[in-house]
């Protein structure tokens, strides 16, 4: 098994609104090894972008409120850097260069009265020491890679040139630019067309491959798990409900959540007379229920259920997964 | 073979787009030449990606785009350019829509019984205890409660929203149904919910709908019939069924090539085992001055050289299914 670039322990997230306290993530465990693609699947409102984006200390404090036992990173160095203390210069230098990110609206993530070119050449300007010149070619030459056509015309073009599909390669393009080891995506391709959407999967994971990053996909789209992702994880109402290998979580789901989020994707095969679904609705941030978040949604909720939160335990006979049920998967033996 | 509710032939949609002081204005063919019927009681579905003018061409079905050319049958009443605006009125009677977007859609200032029987006051009913008493039959016919009525529209979900625009929507029992969307904004967990909930009022009331979608899968469950839109033409329509069935047998070596990359390019949780993923090549280019020849063909990569002039026709290969290209099918 190949060794740990992040590791998070106990990650708690509360945002302070009108509303009172929001526990937007009660208690994360997630582990990311070099070269492999993670993938965080989970409803709106879930937890999983916030997730995401304190991985690099990126939630702005307040209205965010953040704690975890453990939150570390190794450099391609193999320095461990505890990310909850370091100072912001330190942090500073990984963003962009070892750890990246792409988000989910590529139109709002790119300065509007920038060129392309301009903003690709600021992240070799702040992390290496290439000449202008050089990092005009070194930023070129990405922009083919990504598969761009003409990349020396795009260099001079603003962003409102491109399209949508364009604009997420641009995106990639400078997250790719320094071969980070980790990079966070998220949502990638939710703003974006089926035919252009697999476009940028494929292009996405061939490159991590290639340069052997380790990739975070935040998503909502089983179907795009399926594609890209080793191991998952679920989240639903900030907690992780089940993990494991993406074959094992799609093919052998445990967890009732999981089973009903796969469930509700209709196949493309027979014709079905109505569609499978989980009654209910997510229940709001600000008033969750006692016992286990999904009692109320779940057809096999007993008395314990709607008591007492389940721990997360391993399957019978698979120590990578693991899931969250008092009922699933034989009974619970504490 | 059961009534027809909608026929378009040779439909189009223009815009005039004036980027110059002075000459003529760019020509934006949003729709071009439409050709397709819905019948009375089936859920015909549209799909195509962003920008290829499905949404465009169901405003013209319910009039708030104006159609440029060609003519319109809507429930029995032919409509072209200059139809007067009274047999217009006359076609609509009966034809509502539900938006993409319930939090956009639904007037946050009135409560949710006023929402419900505004289209019943718009047709002429103004006794407000009739009106409150149909939206609280309509609201438990969509899955709420009474005591939802008095509410607001902030307090509700994305699905509860939707669920409202449908009861608003239903309001006057209309039979043809525009659903734009009706999903893409909602979670997956409620996708589900919705799509049920449009089956069943479909069964109750016979309802036809038009399907708007960019997600196929829904439309393999949910339609009867489908057609398939690129940048503004209709390059296939057909009964669903054949054509993913045709899909299924042999990766769609009979479908239109857009057809068969649109199904190819879905990400599915359970793969088919030995599918080709076609990944196409380029984008989706711009429909300014756009002619009448193949607009898939740049991406095409069975394009010959006469599909980038010669006009695209509809071409019959099968009951009731129409591509628009020369060599499949």
């Amino acid at each position: 098994m190949k060794p740990e670039c992040l590791r998070i322990r106990g990650l708690k997230v509360v945002f302070h609104s009108a509303e009172g306290f929001i526990k937007a993530v009660e208690g994360v465990d997630l582990d990311v090894r070099e070269g492999e693609c993670v993938a965080i699947v989970g409803e709106s409102g879930c937890g999983k972008s916030v997730t995401g984006l304190s991985m690099m200390r990126l939630l702005s404090s307040p209205p965010a409120i953040w704690r975890a036992d453990e939150l570390s990173y190794t450099t391609r160095d193999g320095e461990l850097i505890d990310v909850r203390n370091a100072p912001e210069s330190r942090l500073e230098a990984l963003r962009g260069d070892e750890i990246s990110m792409i988000y989910q609206d590529p139109s709002s993530a790119l300065n509007p009265v920038m060129s392309i070119g301009a903003q690709i050449e600021e992240i070799y300007k702040y992390h290496t020491k290439l000449s202008k010149k050089e990092a005009r070619a070194a930023g070129i030459e990405m922009l083919r890679r990504v598969g761009i056509p003409a990349p020396e015309k795009r260099w001079e073009q603003f962003p409102h040139e491109l399209s949508g599909g364009m604009k997420q390669r641009v995106l990639i393009a400078m997250a790719m630019a320094l071969k980070p080891k980790l990079l966070i995506a998220d949502e990638p391709t939710t703003a974006l067309d089926v035919t252009i959407q697999a476009q940028i999967l494929s292009l996405l994971s061939d490159l991590c491959k290639k340069e052997g990053t380790a990739l975070v996909m935040i998503t909502h789209d089983l179907g795009v798990v399926r594609s890209v992702a080793d191991r998952v994880y679920v989240m639903y109402c900030g907690k992780i409900m089940e993990q494991g290998s993406c074959s094992e979580i799609l093919d052998r789901p445990l967890h009732p959540y999981t089973k009903g989020l796969i469930a509700s994707i209709p196949a493309l095969g027979e014709r079905m007379k109505r569609f499978c679904q989980i009654p209910g609705n997510v229940p709001n941030p600000a008033a969750k229920p006692n016992g286990c978040y999904f009692c109320n949604r779940c057809s096999a909720a007993s008395d314990i259920c709607r008591e007492r939160m389940p721990a997360l335990r391993e399957a019978p006979d698979d120590p990578e997964h693991r899931f969250r049920c008092h009922n699933a998967g034989g009974s619970e033996n504490e | 073979m059961s009534e027809i509710i909608v026929k378009a032939s040779d439909l189009c949609v223009d815009f005039d787009i004036r980027s110059r002081a002075f000459g003529k204005p760019d020509r934006l063919s949003a729709v071009r030449n439409a050709n397709f019927e819905i019948r009375r009681g089936e859920t015909f579905g549209l799909v195509g990606e962003s920008g290829c003018g499905k949404s465009t061409l169901a405003g013209a079905l319910a009039h708030f785009v104006p159609i440029s050319s060609g003519e319109l049958e809507l429930n029995g009443v032919r409509l072209t350019k200059n139809s007067p605006k009274a047999d217009w009125n006359k076609a609509r009677h009966g034809v509502q829509m539900i938006f993409q977007d319930p939090f956009g859609s639904l007037n946050p200032r009135f409560q949710v019984w006023q929402l419900i029987s505004e289209p019943m006051l718009l047709a002429g009913e103004d006794d407000e205890k009739l009106l409150y008493e149909r939206a609280v039959e309509l609201l438990g016919l969509v899955g709420l409660s009474e005591k939802d009525a008095g509410r607001n529209i902030f307090e509700f979900s994305g699905g509860q929203r939707q669920r409202i625009a449908i009861a608003r929507a239903l309001s006057v029992n209309p039979e043809f149904i525009i659903c734009d969307e009706p999903t893409s904004a909602l979670d997956v967990s409620v996708h589900s919910q919705i799509c049920n909930l449009l089956l069943d009022l479909q069964e109750k009331y016979s309802l036809t709908y038009l399907f708007i979608t960019h997600n196929l899968a829904l439309v393999r469950h949910l339609t009867d019939r489908m057609a398939v839109m690129y940048m503004g033409q209709i390059v296939e329509t057909g009964s669903t069924d054949e054509i993913f069935d045709s899909y299924a047998k042999d990766g769609g070596e009979s479908l239109h090539p857009y057809t068969r990359a649109l199904l190819s390019a879905i990400p599915e949780v359970y793969p088919t085992p030995g599918r080709e993923r076609i990944i196409l090549e380029g984008e989706v280019s711009s429909p300014i001055n756009a002619g009448d020849s193949c607009r898939f063909a740049p991406r095409c990569r069975y394009c010959r050289e006469e599909c980038k002039s010669a006009p695209i026709a509809g071409r019959e290969i099968g009951k009731d299914h129409v591509t628009c290209c020369p060599y499949f099918g």
